[in-house]
Formats: C-alpha cells, structure tokens, sequence
C-alpha cells in the first residue's frame, strides 16, 4: 500500500447497547488513493454514518487502521460542530481560524452561499434545520480537501438549491477526490468512478458500477424477503 | 500540508495565537451563552459557596485564624479551591466539546487545553479580584500584601487544577471512564486543602500528611501575598510546581503515545 493511500484497514467498528450487538465493519479493508472517486453503497440502517464519520476523524475502529492523509474533509454538509448561542457568522469565523483557512473570504463565501442573507449574522438557535444545513454545505464547500466525505446526498433544502450544491460539488471534484457512501444508486452513479457495497461488515469493490447496483440490489432483495418472512409470521 | 507546517517561527506564534483566541472565543460563546446573565453566572456560583461558609463560620462561631475580616479569609480559600476544580471541569469538557473540531490536523488537545486554561486563569483571576473588591465594597476589607506573590499563589492553584484536568482528559482517551470519575477524586479536596482552615491550625502530623497536597500548598501561597505577616509551613512552590510538571508530562507523553499513528499518517485532515 503506497504511503498516500486513505482509507479502512482490516477495521472493525462495533456498538454493544444493553443486548444489542451490532458490527457495521468487521475486519474490513478498502484502501484508496485520496483522488479517487469512491461510492460504496449501503443498505439502510448498515452503518453508512459511521463509516463515514471514521474516515472524517469523527470516531476510531475497535480494532484495525483507518488511514487518513491529505485533507480530507469533515462529513458534507455537516452542522454538528456549530454553536447555536454564536451566530452563523461567528461559528464560520472560528472554524475557519481553526482549520488556518482565510477567515474572510470563508466567511464572505459561506455567507453568499448559504444565502442566510441577514440571517447569517443571528445566533443559530433562531436557525431552522433548512437554514443550518445551508450553512453546514456552504462551509464544506468553502474550504478545499483533498477528499470529500458524502455521507448519503448531496445538498440540501429545496430542488433549487440542491442542484446549485450539486453543481458547485462536481466542481470541486475536478481537483478532489470523494468518499461516497450511500443506499441511492442513481447518486452513486452519477459521482462515483469506483464502487463497492457493504456486505456482512465488509467491503465488497466491484468492476464497475452495474456490478455494485445488481449486488445492492440483490441485498435489498434479501432484506425485503427476511421483512417479509418476519411479517408472515407475526401475522400467524 | 497546513500553513503552520509551512511557516516560519513568528508566523506560527502568529497562526498558533489566532486559534488560540478561536477556542477562546468559541468557549466564551458558548459556555456563557453569550449574555450578561451567563457571564454573571461565573460570580454567582462561587458567591453562593461564600456565602454558606460565611454562614457555616457565624452559626458554628468559628473564629478567623488569621488576623483579618472573615471575607477576606473565605475568599482566599474557596475561591482557588473553585477555580481549580473550574480548570479541571473545563480542559476535561473540551475533549467531547470540541470532538469534531480535533479531527483537524491543525487543532491538538494540547492546544485546546492550553486555549482553555488560559481563559480559565484569566476568568479566575477575574472572578477573583472582583468578589475582594465586593467585599471591600460591603464590608470596607480588602486585603492585599503583595499582590504578585498572591497572584502566583493563585496562578499556583489554579494551574494544579489545570495540569490534573490535562492529565485526566489524555488517560480518558485511553479510558473513557476515567473522565466521569473525576468529580470523586476531587471531592475530599474541599476538606483537604485549607479551604475553611489554616496550616498552622494543625498539628505537626496532620500538617505532614496533607503536605503531599499541591492544592493546599498553592493556597497557603496565595495567602502568604494577601495576609501580612501571614507564614505558613505549606506556603511552598516545589510541590505544587512538581505536581504541575508531573501531570502535564505524563499527559503529553500519553497524546503523543496515543495519537502517534494519526500523526505520522494524517499530516493535513483538516478540510471541512
């Protein structure tokens, strides 16, 4: 494995809640350059989230590596570091200072692309989530990385404005790589250049991207008929 | 690569200073909540522990063991006592509050508890000279023999919570735990630390046991520079400043152990 790759060695990632037993990886591995466009498709509820929060620094494995070299960007669109006393304007500011990106031109760019308007400068809290995710996308979008997390879309809000973040997405992607996970196979093909599906905790990487949707589609077959079999027998 | 990476020695004083008042302002934002009433809470809770000492003293008819006014006396002892548990509280707090902010290359948990305590010393020593001259104002004490030895007694204090805080937020990356048990190791400090008494009140054994107690030590200093003519055998800076190297030393040591892989491997994750 080259010094530059990114990405999950050999990791597994676990959560035990009372009786509650569940493995999102286990062992796995999926090592990439962090120019690469990668797609991984998940079914829902498969621990999409947090695989992406590891690759963005969020959380550890239980066991294993996750690489992480170069810039490689907070989860797209991400508004949890926010502080909902501060305003929109003051949370930009420090977090840009924090991240040694120039304060005012991330705040000038933030504030014409979240299109707050005088909102911008109102604490958080009088934010409403449409708002706060505007402002999330916006800072993702303001400061460069090498490799973008997505975790599950791209954009926010209306149609409008989802097209506009799409568009400035694939802009950045011209000069960055991509960490895609998501249960959407239209998204995944229209970002992705590599797939895999997550499969028992593993990655499984295809040839190409109609290989990925046929073995997504298969699992969400599979989970269809076990809804089903359960269905039938509380039923009886 | 980050510019602090690329940067000179001034530009990365300049580059570490700028998020340096980042944290510190983020901190102030939110821990205040960015109103008046919040920044008076920081007075309001240490003025309540006076206040119920004060009582506690005149219900019990205790007598001042130093030669001064019974504020005066209170203050010198529960205010380190608070700020220093106030330090502890704050650097461990930043490990989870700033969770998400750490996942850049570019911020350490070293330079967020350092952000931190430096806003804790200087919210204390606010704190402070503020309930003396309340005191001054109501009472018409005010007690001050040599300001710079008390400010070091103070400083000594405060920064024995600071350095115990980083040393418990380091093992609490390693056991998480260790973070919410805290608050038990803590607590005996309030007797144990000449919060409502002097040294020289004790005997020579009990003095000897409680020497150990870099706390009461840095106490004892601070009311060396308030009270003239005020000597004590704990008014020593060597406990409290080993204690402070010893805490900070292991805990830089664990950072570095515990994230020494992050850091040959993640040179610049700190894109948003």
């Amino acid at each position: 494995m080259g010094d530059l790759m990114i990405g999950f060695e050999n990791c597994t990632k676990e959560f035990r809640l009372d009786n509650d037993h569940r493995v999102i990886l286990d062992e796995a591995t999926l090592m990439f350059d962090p120019s690469d466009r990668v797609c991984v498709l998940g079914l829902p509820s498969s621990g999409k989230t947090t695989i992406a929060n590891l690759l963005s620094g969020f959380g550890r494995p239980n066991a294993g590596q996750v690489h992480r070299s170069g810039r490689i960007s907070w989860p797209l669109g991400f508004a949890g570091a926010f502080h909902p006393s501060m305003s929109g304007a003051r949370n930009i500011e420090i977090i840009a200072d924090l991240a040694e990106a120039p304060r005012n031109w991330v705040s000038a760019y933030v504030a014409e692309f979240s299109e707050l308007g005088d909102d911008y400068y109102r604490p958080l809290e009088t934010y409403s989530s449409s708002m706060r995710s505007r402002l999330g996308f916006a800072l993702s979008m303001a400061i460069p990385a090498d490799t973008y997390v997505v975790d599950g879309i791209v954009g926010t809000g209306s149609p409008s404005y989802r097209a506009k973040c799409e568009v400035a997405f694939e802009q950045k992607l011209d000069n960055a790589g991509m960490f895609f996970v998501t249960q959407s196979p239209r998204i995944a093909e229209k970002f992705g250049r590599r797939f895999a599906v997550l499969k028992d905790g593993d990655f499984v990487l295809t040839e190409d991207f109609s290989a990925a949707e046929k073995a997504f589609e298969e699992q969400l077959a599979a989970q269809d008929d076990l809804r089903l079999l359960v269905e039938g027998f509380a039923n009886d | 690569m980050s510019p602090a990476q690329n940067a000179g020695p001034l530009d990365a004083v300049s580059i570490w200073l700028r998020k340096t008042k980042a944290i510190i302002q983020r901190e102030i934002g939110s821990r205040y909540t960015g109103d008046a009433i919040g920044y008076l809470w920081a007075y309001i809770v240490p003025l309540a522990w006076i206040a119920v000492i004060y009582v506690l003293f005149i219900a019990l008819d205790r007598r001042v063991p130093i030669d001064t006014d019974l504020g005066s006396f209170i203050c010198s002892g529960v205010v380190p006592y608070l700020c220093a548990r106030y330090a502890v509280n704050a650097i461990l707090r930043a490990r989870t509050a700033y969770r998400h902010i750490l996942s850049f290359s570019t911020v350490s948990h070293n330079l967020v508890a350092g952000a931190v305590f430096l806003l804790e010393l200087g919210n204390s020593i606010l704190v402070f000279l503020t309930l003396l001259l309340l005191n001054y104002a109501l009472f018409g004490f005010f007690e001050m023999h040599d300001p710079l030895l008390a400010l070091w007694g103070f400083s000594l204090a405060v920064g024995v919570g600071g350095a115990f805080g980083y040393l418990m937020m380091s093992l609490s990356t390693i056991w998480p735990a260790l973070s919410r048990a805290t608050p038990i190791f803590l607590r005996p400090f309030f007797y144990i630390s000449g919060v409502f008494y002097t040294a020289n009140e004790l005997t020579p054994r009990v003095v000897e046991l409680l020497s150990w107690n870099p706390l009461f030590h840095g106490i004892e200093v601070l009311r060396s520079g308030l009270f003239e003519g005020y000597t004590s055998p704990l008014a020593t800076n060597a406990m409290p400043l080993t204690f402070i190297a010893i805490c900070v030393a292991i805990g830089f040591m664990v950072q570095r152990r515990r994230f020494s892989g992050e850091g040959a491997d993640e040179d610049a994750s700190w894109a948003i």
